[in-house]
């Protein structure tokens, strides 16, 4: 698991966490009764542990997206940023799939993939639908100026400006306030 | 051997045996032959050498008798971020005792083979993860016969030589891949 996608996981992995506290709380109780040391107790409880730890996480960063808070994501790839926004807008990944006019099992698949696989086209058109706007301007070009069409509560824009080099892609945010615009970079970071 | 096609859900029927050469030249590296159409061979490519190098460093520590990856590279995804998979140890003391992780972190960068839950870190994740992770990717965790984070069908918490045998979303059984080093 990455990053929780729906509600319907969400319930079910506060569920599995809560059984799980009370799982190391019983394996803790069990090895101490047989004698371990509490060293010995630690370095054996450790991997669930950090599993545990890990599940918290991802349940408190979906109630975070949830509530638009993006302030404390950072150094995303795009295609992350993506399936956060979707979150936070928020939108079933049937809701993008109907948006994009394509079977909800390819949206499914794009953020399994966290849209690795997916082209330049494909992010383009799923940046759209959440209200994003991200185009190509050749470098050396007047940058245009994009009419704010607010982000995630409002919605931001970005633009792609290619350096000399054709395989690198620098990205700028535009959005209307500077907190938008502050917490895009920051989720995105360099990407 | 490593079978050519996944089964019908995309995972594989049975578990199999296979060393890393093996991995790296058949299907689930290559998706040659599979119905996934945007297979990301580089990226199963470059787990497949990060795998090599951690497998290495086991070796290098002593005391593991099997190794087993596992996870969604295992199936009929494009593009797994990651390798998942659990370790056995010959004798279960080298790990209580701490000795495993003692010999293992001395053959890499400080901090890079840690478990505990303290170490974890963000790494271009949306929550932090093990720095062993940061560094390759890779994802393996020690089976002391103990139940893990997964639940079966039942409610139960699996212990990983369980958990790791079905899909995560499904349940579904499942093969995984039994590493010869």
């Amino acid at each position: 698991m990455s990053v929780i996608k729906s509600e319907a996981v969400y319930h079910e992995e506060r569920a599995r966490y809560s059984a799980l506290v009370q799982e190391i709380a019983r394996q803790r109780t069990l090895l101490e009764e047989k004698g371990y040391a509490p060293d010995e107790v630690a370095r054996v409880l450790q991997p669930i542990e950090s599993r545990c730890a890990e599940l918290l996480d991802e349940i408190t960063v979906y109630e975070t997206i949830k509530r638009g808070d993006l302030s404390v994501l950072s150094n995303l790839t795009i295609g992350q940023a993506l399936i956060v926004m979707r979150i936070a807008k928020p939108l079933t990944q049937i809701q993008l799939a109907g948006m994009l006019g394509v079977d909800p099992s390819q949206v499914s698949r794009d953020e399994a993939n966290e849209y690795r696989t997916a082209n330049l086209e494909r992010l383009t058109k799923v940046a759209n639908a959440l209200g994003l706007r991200m185009h190509m301007t050749p470098e050396g070009a007047t940058r245009r100026s994009t009419r704010p069409t607010g982000a995630l509560g409002s919605r931001g824009g970005f633009e792609v400006i290619p350096p000399a080099a054709p395989t690198e892609v620098s990205v700028e945010f535009l959005a209307p306030s500077e907190d938008d615009r502050r917490a895009l970079r920051q989720m995105v970071g360099a990407h | 051997m490593i079978p050519q096609a996944f089964g019908p859900t995309g995972v594989l029927l049975t578990d199999v045996t296979a060393t890393l050469d093996e991995i790296r030249e058949s299907m689930l590296v290559t998706g040659a032959g599979l119905r996934a159409s945007e297979w990301h061979v580089q990226q199963r490519l470059e787990l497949v050498n990060n795998l090599q190098i951690v497998v290495e460093k086991f070796k290098q520590a002593g005391g593991v008798a099997e190794i087993y990856v596992d996870g969604s590279f295992v199936e009929e995804k494009d593009s797994p971020s990651d390798i998942d998979g659990y370790f056995i140890l010959t004798d279960d003391r080298d790990w209580i005792s701490g000795a495993f992780q003692k010999r293992i972190a001395l053959l890499d960068e400080p901090g890079v083979w840690s478990w505990d839950k303290n170490d974890r870190r963000r790494c271009q994740s949306f929550v932090e993860k093990p720095p062993f992770w940061c560094r390759y990717r890779v994802e393996l965790y020690p089976d002391l016969g103990l139940p893990s984070d997964i639940m079966g069908p039942d409610g139960r918490f699996l212990p990983y030589s369980e958990a790791f045998r079905q899909r995560t979303d499904t349940m579904e059984p499942k093969g995984i891949i039994r590493l010869q080093f």
